[in-house]
């Protein structure tokens, strides 16, 4: 699976405080929703996958749901 | 669903633990996810007539198990073993050994094989999370090898079910290279896994080098070997040499 540019210039440096845009197959609309919600920095998005931990299938949900900290159910 | 809602965190975190239902911290952005994971639970025990809860969410399993092998040559399984492998995460090993006898999709060739597997599955199943993964790795090793010809390898029954999945997107974004090569990465990922569950790879891990060893004598993958090869290109070169100097010959002046 060849990766695309974004990802590799995502993974070629630590992401420090990378805007949350910046991850691969985040694009402008998502990225702006993201952002919007709370997780504005790249970093989020494993940590929200430590807190679930480390459960793929939970995360693989919270992906989908595109929604940082549960604003959109409240 | 909205009656989790009036739930406070701690009493979420308390269902989920009565389930048994593995589980993080129940924050502001993972609550909303648990609460859906109580109520597909609750909707699988509600979807059995038996009386016995537990019961019936176990044959409930045990049939999606067996629906899950019987399909595995359609490929949107993923997400389905995804929640039963995590729903059956917090269960005995009972469950698994019974899950293994049933689920065989594929023939095998002897049922010592069968056994052993099973057995091997018995004994390495501490973590059910990272034996998981491995036998993602495995399959996404085998189904690139030899498949059907690597028949000593302890053959899990879900193993077998996973196999098909040839063309499965690797769950990971660690998963994206298949090979040989890929032992020492995947090796260190599940490196949670217990002493009890090592065997089994490094078994694993030592058919393959037996294997290749016969394949080696082959010369990486050619019918014929190389150095047969430039014989044969050399010979092939002389012929035409000697050709080209007996036309020479005749074109000039004829004895």
């Amino acid at each position: 699976m060849t990766t695309s540019q974004k990802h590799r210039d995502f993974v070629a440096e630590p992401m420090g405080e990378k805007p949350v845009g910046s991850l691969a197959g985040t694009g402008e609309v998502l990225g702006k929703k993201l952002e919007e919600r709370g997780c504005d920095k790249a970093y989020v998005v494993p940590g929200q996958f430590l807190v679930l931990k480390k459960d793929e299938y939970l995360f693989r949900e919270w992906l989908k749901s595109r929604d940082c900290f549960g604003y959109a159910f409240l | 669903m909205d009656d989790y809602a009036g739930l406070s965190d701690t009493e979420l975190a308390a269902v989920l633990r009565q389930y048994n239902i593995p589980h993080g911290p129940v924050v502001g952005s993972t609550r909303k996810l648990y609460e859906k994971k109580i109520f597909e639970y609750e909707t699988q025990r509600r979807r059995l007539s038996p009386p016995s809860s537990s019961a019936a969410s176990f044959s409930y399993r045990f049939s999606d198990l067996n629906s899950a092998s019987v399909d595995s040559d359609m490929y949107d399984l993923p997400k389905k073993e995804d929640a039963l492998l995590y729903q059956s995460k917090g269960y005995n090993d009972d469950y698994y050994e019974e899950s293994y006898l049933t689920t065989r999709t594929y023939g095998e060739p002897d049922s010592a094989g069968q056994s052993r597997g099973f057995r091997q599955s018995a004994t390495s199943l501490p973590d059910a999370d990272t034996f998981h993964h491995q036998v993602r790795d495995d399959n996404l090793l085998s189904s690139s090898e030899e498949e059907c010809k690597d028949r000593e390898r302890p053959m899990y029954g879900r193993d077998s079910a996973y196999q098909s999945i040839t063309h499965y997107r690797p769950v990971s974004a660690s998963r994206s290279s298949l090979g040989l090569s890929y032992y020492p990465t995947s090796s260190s990922t599940s490196s949670a896994s217990s002493s009890s569950s090592s065997p089994s790879w490094l078994t694993r891990r030592a058919i393959r080098p037996e294997k290749h060893a016969p394949g080696a004598g082959l010369g990486h993958d050619r019918q014929v070997p190389l150095w047969g090869q430039l014989l044969l290109f050399l010979v092939f070169a002389i012929f035409l040499f000697f050709v080209y100097y007996f036309m020479q010959a005749e074109e000039g002046s004829p004895f």
